[in-house]
């Protein structure tokens, strides 16, 4: 990767074809645009700084940065003050956030023909599970707490969901 | 608890654990090389859910990144990330900093450079010793196997007469056991003293190395040591070069 040496304008192509995906991780997860914009562009520097420390091994470019972009939106929206947000406003709504209405605006959304059909192709539990974790960037007790569902259910179920989309999909890592 | 831990795969690939958890089920990727090949194919695929999501970002986005890009330095390639985040999570924050700086040095990088910035900052036991041997311009090091598992990085100051043991993934030495170090030479070893118990297989060990040491080694003894090695050597670094 040229950008591991410094590369500037390899940084801008690689900017250019993984900005998006970046941003479209932070804004669903973080779901407010001006903060989701600081945290896609903390990522993005953060990528520029660790490219030296990019492992081909452990997986591609694209998986490496939307990792990074999926972990940082997640500590931004766990941190105390957004918490805190989060909970009133689901005490506004009526006390729990409605998490059909988030799985099916979830699907909705989604511009991948494939996975929108390998997401249906899960268990309605195990697609749920995914669907809060990752796009709602819920913790798996959260999670639990959402479907009112069982503490190991919920950790079961989004590793066999994940392992039944991998499949589904065809990745290999 | 093993297979408890590696339930949490799933868990962990989206991101869905709290910090302690996430930092338990890092040490536990260190040690299980099947569930990294699991983690990096679940990551893999949650990467395709990210894609889905796609959004055309706000135009300043990419003149604020591409800015900033310019004045920011670049992270030295050789720093062992997940490892040190592992430890970390231990609450073992000085042999981390001690970790992380035997790695660049034994990764060959000709000098020496003791990255302690921000790490060692929060050390609150930086130990002096660690320090001074790392510091050393003129400090070699050489990383080998460990019998039964893991490895040592040895660091050799010849300035301050001491050297270093850090290890990394090795196995405890057994119940009434300890891991004991030794100078070798002509023959005759002396002892350079017991190396703490390795936690999350990491401990390290600094100690005064006597002029002319030819072999440096490490054997299994009873615990409290032994005056003379009693068993045969789990690693051996060749000094005479």
């Amino acid at each position: 990767m040229l950008v591991a040496q410094g590369d500037h304008v390899a940084f801008e192509t690689l900017y250019d074809a993984l900005a998006p995906a970046v941003y479209g991780v932070t804004l669903r997860v973080v779901q407010q645009p001006a903060q989701a914009q600081e945290v896609a562009q903390e990522v993005l520097l953060e990528v520029w700084q660790q490219a030296p420390r990019y492992e081909r091994s452990r997986g591609s470019v694209r998986t490496w940065v939307l990792t990074i972009a999926h972990r940082r939106a997640v500590d931004r929206v766990r941190s105390a003050q957004a918490a805190t947000d989060r909970e009133a406003r689901a005490a506004a709504t009526g006390g729990t956030v409605p998490h059909d209405h988030v799985v099916e605006e979830v699907q909705g959304h989604l511009d991948s023909e494939e996975v929108r059909r390998c997401l249906q192709s899960l268990t309605p539990v195990q697609r749920e599970s995914v669907v809060l974790a990752y796009y709602g960037g819920h913790s798996y007790p959260e999670v639990a707490r959402l479907l009112d569902a069982p503490l190991p259910t919920v950790k079961t179920r989004l590793r066999d969901g994940l392992i039944r989309l991998r499949d589904c999909l065809g990745v290999t890592a | 608890v093993n297979a408890d831990l590696h339930s949490l795969s799933g868990a962990y690939a989206v991101d869905a654990l709290d910090a302690d958890e996430r930092g338990a089920f890092e040490a536990h990727l260190r040690q299980c090389e099947t569930c990294r090949d699991e983690v990096a194919e679940l990551h893999a695929t949650a990467a395709r859910l990210g894609d889905a999501t796609a959004s055309t970002p706000p135009p300043q986005l990419r003149e604020d990144v591409l800015a900033q890009a310019k004045v920011t330095r670049q992270d030295s390639p050789l720093a062992p990330v997940t490892p040190i985040d592992a430890i970390r999570s231990r609450r073992m924050l000085w042999l981390a900093g001690v970790a992380a700086a035997a790695v660049v040095v034994a990764a060959g990088l000709g000098v020496v450079a003791y990255r302690a910035d921000q790490r060692a900052d929060q050390l609150a036991v930086a130990d002096q010793q660690i320090e001074q041997v790392l510091s050393d311009p003129e400090a070699t090091s050489q990383t080998l196997p460990v019998v039964g598992g893991g490895q040592g990085t040895l660091v050799v100051s010849p300035g301050t007469d001491q050297g270093l043991l850090v290890t990394a993934g090795l196995a405890s030495a057994g119940p009434d056991r300890t891991y004991q170090l030794w100078a070798i030479s002509k023959g005759a070893a002396t002892s350079l003293g017991l190396l703490p118990a390795p936690r999350d297989g990491t401990s390290a060990k600094v100690f005064v190395l006597p002029g002319g040491t030819a072999t440096f080694g490490m054997t299994v003894e009873p615990a409290g040591g032994s005056p003379q090695p009693t068993t045969e050597p789990v690693l051996l670094a060749d000094l005479s070069a």
